[in-house]
C-alpha cells in the first residue's frame, strides 16, 4: 500500500511539476508566413520584416462575418524592426506584435540583395540552430529590399508568404529559377568547391490605387534568375537563361518550354515542351588537366507551332527540330558555364564530381580549384529527343485535315 | 433440459462444502429432521416461512393416509402440479386400490414407482432441504407417518423469452441471447455444444439469496488448472446476495484495482460457446443473462463473433477499424491538446491555421475545453442510457442543440474540439463492453498531455502498456499473444485468418487440446477426372 501511494505521488508530480512549460495554444502564437531580412540604415544592424498570419481573417473570408477592419481586412500583417542580429530583431518585433513569433510554418526566407552581398552566415546559422524554423524553408534573394517583397500583396493568396512558396513550387513549369531551401543551401556551403545559389525575386511595376490592386496587380513579385553565393556571400546574379543552363547541368530541369527557330523558316518559332531531362557530369584527368564532360539527355513534345510554314509529318522535320533544340539547350548551358567561370563560382558541383571520381588526386586540385575553375575545359553533349507531337501532327490549315 | 439436472445434482452434492451453502453451527433448527407427524411438519413449514401469503398447502387423502403438497404460488407451474402430481394421487391411487398397500413404506414406494408422473424428483429428509426446494419452485409431497418428503420439480415461473440482446447486436449470426433463467441458459449452451463432454457444474452462492450458479466448460478442451482455480475462487466467496454475475466477478477477478477487466462477460450463447471451445470457462448465474467468461484477455476486446461468421477479409478489416477506434477513443483528445498547446509544428500549415482561426476568441485553454466537452459528452451518454424512454427526444435535442450549435455559435467552444469529442465518443461505441476502461485511460492521457504535451502522452501510453503487460487473468498474460509474443496465435489477432488455416486453439488457453481443424482444409475446385495422372504421358 505504501508503495502504491509512493507511485501515485510520483505520478501526480508529473502533472504538477512541469507547470505547463512551453504551453502556448495555437491561437496565441504569431504564425510567421514569411521572413525578410535587409540591411538596416543604421550601420551594423539588420532590418527584419515578418509576415504574420491573422487566422481570424482567413476564416472570415468566405462568410464575411468577422474581420475588424473595413472591407474585410488582409489575412496577414507585416511588421519591421531592427536589431543587431536576427534573433535580437525578432525579439524586438514582439514589442509590436504582442505575440511570440512562431516559425515552423514559415514558407520563405527572403534576403535583401545588399545584405546577401555582405554575407548571410548568421542568418543561416539561426535557421538551423533554432528549433523552430524548418530547414525546408525556401531561400530567396530579392533584387532590392526583402521588405518590399513581403509587403507586396499576391491577390490569389490570402497569405502572401504562402503565395511565394507556391511560386517556387511552380518553378517546374518553366525552370527559370532554382528551387533552393535552407538545407540545400547549407549542403553546398559545406562543400569546399560548390557554390550555393538562391532563387531570385524582384518587384515589377508600380503601385496602383488600392481598388484596382486586387484585380490587376501591376506591382507584384516575380520569380526569376538565381543569386550566386560564395560560401555565405553573394557574388552575382545569373539571368534566367543562365539559370536554366545551370539547372540543365545539375539535372534539375523538371519541365518548361524550349523555344526553337523553325527548321523551315528561321524567323518563325516553335515551342517545345520539356517532359524529362537528366544529366551526367563526367570529369576526366589526363596529363594533369581536368576535362569535364556534361551529358544532357532531354525528351520533349511539340507544344505549339505557327501554322503555314511547317509540315511536321514530313520525314526529317522532327530530326531537324531536334537538332535545333539541341543547339538551344547547348547555348543555355554555355551561357551558364561562361557566367559561372566569370564569377569563379562552381555552381554546378564540378569539383564534387572530380572528388568523387578521383578521390586520391583530388587533394592537390582542391586548393587550387579557384584558379582551375575559370579556365576549366568543359564539354557539353546534348541528346534532345522529340517523343510526341501533341494531339495533332501537322498544324491545322484550310483545306487540309491535320486532325486525325 | 431436465436431464441436465442430473448432472447438476450430482455435481452440486460434490461441491456442497461446509463454507458455502451449509448452515452455520448454531442454526440448529435448519438441520431439523422431518417429523413423522404431518401436521407438525406443516406447522414447521408455516412457521419457517413466516406464514407467507404465497404459501400453498394442499392437504388430501391417499386412501386412508393424510398427505399434503406444499409449494409457493407463482414459482410453480400449477399445470404440472395438478396433472402430474395431484391427479395421479387422487385418481390413480384409487384405481390401484384392489391391492391395498401395506404400511407407509410400501405406499411411499408405490407413489414413486407407479403413481408420480413427474420426471424430476428427489427424496429429502430435513426441513431445511424441503424449504430450499420449495423456495426454488419445487413442490414438496409430505405424507403422514413418514419422516421424509418428495420434492418434485415443478419450476414454472414467469420468465422473459429468449430474445436478441440489445447490447450485442449482430448483422450476421444467431440472434438468441441468454435469459434470466439458468435452466434456459444451460439448455441454450447444450444446444450449441452437443457433446457429452460439456460440463455444467452447479453451485449455490449467497447466504440469503441462495442463487444457483453454473460453471460450464468443455471437458478435454478447457484447461483443468483454470477450472480448478475458478472453483477454488468461487468456493472462497462469502456473500449474502448474488443478484447479478457482477457480484461474482468482483470476487474472482485477478486485478480488482486495475482499470482493465480480467473477467469477460457476454449475453450470447454462441459467443459463450465459442469461448468455451477455445478452452475458456463460463460462469452462468441464475437471474442474469450476463454470463462470465474466464480467462479474459485484451484481444477479446477486438474479437467479435461476427469476425468469424463473415469472410476473413471483412473480419480482418473490421478488426483493424476496431483497433483504430481504441486508439482514437483513448488518444485523440490527448493528441489534440498536445498538438494545439505544445507541438503545433506537427500540423500541416492549412490545418494549423484553420484550428487557430476557430480557436480565436474561445475563452478556455484547449486542455480545459477538451476536458469540459469530454465530461459533457459522458453525461449525455449516461443520460441516454438511464433516461426514461419518453424523455429520450428531449435529451438528444438539448444535447445536440446546446453542444453542437449554441456552444460553437456563442464562441464558448471551438468546432475542432467538438469534432474531436464526437469522434472520440463514437469510436468508443465500437467497443461497448469495456468503454469505461477507455474513458479512464482517455482522461489519464488527457491530463498528462495537458501538462507536458507529447512527452506526457507517450509517457502515459507507456504506463498503460506496462500495466497491461503486468496483468494476468487466471494465470494467462493479459496481453498475450502480443506480449509474451506468441506468433502462432497471431492468426487470430491483427488478422482473422481463414478458419481452415486456424489449425489449433490459442496456445495460451487451449494448450491441453490444440487440434481444431484438419491440416488441409483449404477449399478447392474438384480435380478434372478426365485428366490423366501427372507424369503418365511423359513416360511413353
Amino acid at each position: 500500500m505504501k508503495k502504491t501511494a509512493f507511485y501515485a505521488l510520483l505520478f501526480c508530480s508529473i502533472l504538477l511539476l512541469p507547470g505547463c512549460w512551453n504551453q502556448v495554444d495555437i491561437e496565441e502564437r504569431g504564425i510567421v508566413a514569411a521572413l525578410g531580412i535587409d540591411k538596416a540604415a543604421e550601420e551594423g544592424k539588420l532590418a527584419v520584416t515578418v509576415q504574420i498570419i491573422k487566422p481570424g481573417e482567413i476564416k472570415a473570408g468566405g462568410k464575411g462575418q468577422g474581420g475588424g477592419a473595413a472591407g474585410g481586412g488582409e489575412a496577414v500583417a507585416v511588421y519591421t524592426d531592427t536589431g543587431y542580429d536576427l534573433f535580437d530583431a525578432l525579439r524586438n518585433l514582439a514589442r509590436q506584435t504582442g505575440r511570440k513569433l512562431y516559425f515552423p510554418e514559415m514558407a520563405v526566407l527572403v534576403l535583401g540583395e545588399a545584405l546577401a552581398r555582405e554575407g548571410v552566415g548568421s542568418v543561416m546559422d539561426f535557421m538551423v540552430r533554432d528549433a523552430e524554423p524548418s530547414v525546408r524553408t525556401w531561400v530567396l534573394v530579392a533584387r532590392g529590399q526583402a521588405k518590399e517583397v513581403l509587403k507586396t500583396p499576391i491577390p490569389t493568396e490570402k497569405v502572401w508568404g504562402f503565395g511565394l512558396g507556391k511560386m517556387i513550387k511552380a518553378i517546374k513549369a518553366h525552370s527559370k529559377a532554382p528551387a533552393v531551401n535552407v538545407l540545400d543551401f547549407l549542403k553546398n556551403v559545406d562543400s569546399t568547391t560548390t557554390c550555393p545559389v538562391a532563387t531570385g525575386i524582384q518587384i515589377v511595376g508600380v503601385e496602383k490605387k488600392p481598388k484596382q490592386e486586387a484585380v490587376t496587380p501591376s506591382k507584384r513579385p516575380v520569380l526569376g534568375g538565381a543569386a550566386v553565393f560564395k560560401e555565405y556571400q553573394m557574388t552575382g546574379w545569373l539571368d534566367e537563361i543562365q539559370t536554366r543552363g545551370m539547372l540543365w547541368v545539375k539535372g534539375e530541369v523538371k519541365g518548361g518550354i524550349v523555344v526553337v527557330p523553325s527548321p523551315q523558316n528561321e524567323n518563325k518559332m516553335l515551342a517545345l515542351e520539356i517532359i524529362r531531362a537528366a544529366s551526367e557530369i563526367k570529369p576526366e584527368i589526363s596529363d594533369g588537366r581536368i576535362t569535364v564532360t556534361v551529358k544532357i539527355t532531354e525528351e520533349g513534345n511539340i507544344g505549339e507551332v505557327k501554322p503555314d510554314h511547317i509540315e511536321i509529318a514530313k520525314p526529317g522535320v522532327i530530326e531537324a527540330i531536334e537538332a535545333g533544340k539541341r543547339e538551344v539547350i547547348e547555348n543555355e548551358v554555355w551561357a551558364a558555364v561562361t557566367r559561372a567561370q566569370e564569377l569563379n563560382a562552381d555552381v554546378f558541383g564540378f569539383g564534387e564530381a572530380v572528388r568523387r571520381k578521383y578521390p586520391r588526386e583530388w587533394p592537390q586540385y582542391e586548393k587550387m580549384w579557384g584558379e582551375l575553375f575559370p579556365a576549366l575545359d568543359v564539354q557539353v553533349k546534348v541528346d534532345a529527343k522529340i517523343r510526341r507531337t501533341g494531339m495533332i501532327t501537322n498544324p491545322e490549315k484550310p483545306g487540309e485535315s491535320g486532325v486525325k | 433440459m431436465l436431464r441436465n439436472f442430473k448432472y447438476k445434482f450430482r455435481t452440486w452434492k460434490k461441491n456442497l462444502t461446509p463454507n458455502n451453502t451449509a448452515p452455520k453451527a448454531g442454526d440448529e433448527s435448519d438441520k431439523q429432521v422431518l417429523s413423522k407427524n404431518l401436521s407438525v411438519n406443516l406447522d414447521l413449514v408455516r412457521k419457517k416461512l413466516g406464514n407467507s401469503m404465497d404459501l400453498i398447502i394442499r392437504e388430501f387423502n391417499l386412501g386412508n393416509t393424510r398427505a399434503a403438497l406444499v409449494c409457493l404460488d407463482g414459482l410453480v407451474d400449477k399445470e404440472i402440479a395438478d396433472t402430474h402430481i395431484l391427479q395421479p394421487m387422487l385418481i390413480h391411487a384409487r384405481m390401484a386400490e384392489p391391492t391395498p398397500v401395506k404400511g407407509k413404506n410400501e405406499l411411499w414406494k408405490f407413489i414413486k414407482d407407479n403413481n408420480l408422473s413427474a420426471i424430476d424428483y428427489k427424496e429429502v429428509y430435513t426441513l431445511d432441504e424441503v424449504l430450499n426446494k420449495i423456495i426454488s419452485g419445487f413442490t414438496a409431497l409430505l405424507i403422514d407417518g413418514l419422516a421424509a418428503a418428495l420434492v418434485i420439480n415443478t419450476v414454472g415461473f414467469e420468465a422473459r423469452d429468449v430474445k436478441e440482446p440489445e447490447t450485442e447486436a449482430v448483422v450476421r449470426g444467431p440472434r438468441e441471447g441468454f435469459t434470466e433463467r439458468l435452466q434456459v441458459n444451460t439448455a441454450l449452451l447444450r444446444r450449441k455444444i452437443k457433446s457429452p463432454d460439456l460440463r455444467l457444474e452447479r453451485m449455490t452462492l449467497g447466504r440469503v439469496t441462495k442463487t444457483d450458479i453454473c460453471i460450464a466448460y468443455v471437458q478435454g478442451i478447457a484447461n483443468d488448472k483454470i477450472v480448478d482455480e475458478l472453483k477454488k475462487r468461487l468456493q472462497r466467496i462469502e456473500i449474502d446476495a448474488v443478484l447479478e454475475s457482477g457480484y461474482i466477478e468482483a470476487f474472482i477477478e485477478d486485478a480488482p484495482f486495475s482499470m482493465f477487466a480480467t473477467v469477460g462477460n457476454t449475453e450470447k450463447p454462441d459467443i459463450a460457446a465459442a469461448k468455451m471451445l477455445e478452452g475458456r470457462v463460463a460462469v452462468l448465474v441464475d437471474g442474469s443473462p450476463m454470463t462470465l467468461t474466464i480467462p479474459y484477455l485484451f484481444i477479446e476486446t477486438i474479437q467479435v463473433s461476427e469476425d468469424y461468421y463473415s469472410r476473413w477479409l471483412s473480419g480482418t478489416m473490421m478488426r483493424w477499424f476496431r483497433i483504430l477506434s481504441i486508439t482514437l477513443t483513448t488518444q485523440l483528445p490527448a493528441l489534440y491538446v498536445a498538438t494545439v498547446s505544445f507541438n503545433a509544428e506537427v500540423l500541416p500549415t492549412i490545418l494549423l491555421i484553420t484550428i487557430a482561426a476557430s480557436r480565436e476568441g474561445v475563452p478556455l485553454p484547449a486542455a480545459v475545453e477538451m476536458l469540459f466537452l469530454g465530461i459533457i459528452f459522458e453525461i449525455l451518454r449516461e443520460a441516454g442510457i438511464r433516461q426514461p424512454r419518453p424523455v429520450g427526444q428531449a435529451v438528444s435535442i438539448i444535447g445536440a442543440l446546446v453542444i453542437g450549435e449554441a456552444a460553437i455559435n456563442a464562441g464558448l467552444v471551438s468546432a475542432p474540439a467538438v469534432m474531436v469529442t464526437v469522434l472520440t465518443g463514437i469510436a468508443s461505441f465500437t467497443i461497448p463492453a469495456q468503454s469505461i476502461t477507455y474513458i479512464f485511460i482517455r482522461l489519464l492521457l488527457l491530463a498528462l498531455a495537458a501538462t507536458t504535451g507529447f512527452f506526457g502522452l507517450i509517457l502515459g501510453i507507456i504506463i498503460v502498456l506496462i500495466h497491461m503487460a503486468s496483468l494476468r487473468s487466471f494465470g494467462v498474460p493479459y496481453l498475450s499473444p502480443l506480449a509474451p509474443a506468441n506468433f502462432g496465435d497471431w492468426k487470430d489477432f491483427l488478422f482473422r485468418a481463414p478458419l481452415w488455416t486456424m489449425f489449433s486453439r490459442p496456445s495460451v488457453i487451449g494448450w491441453q487440446n490444440r487440434k481444431r481443424t484438419g491440416a488441409f482444409g483449404m477449399p478447392r475446385p474438384p480435380k478434372d477426372e478426365e485428366k490423366k495422372p501427372a507424369g503418365e504421358g511423359e513416360r511413353e
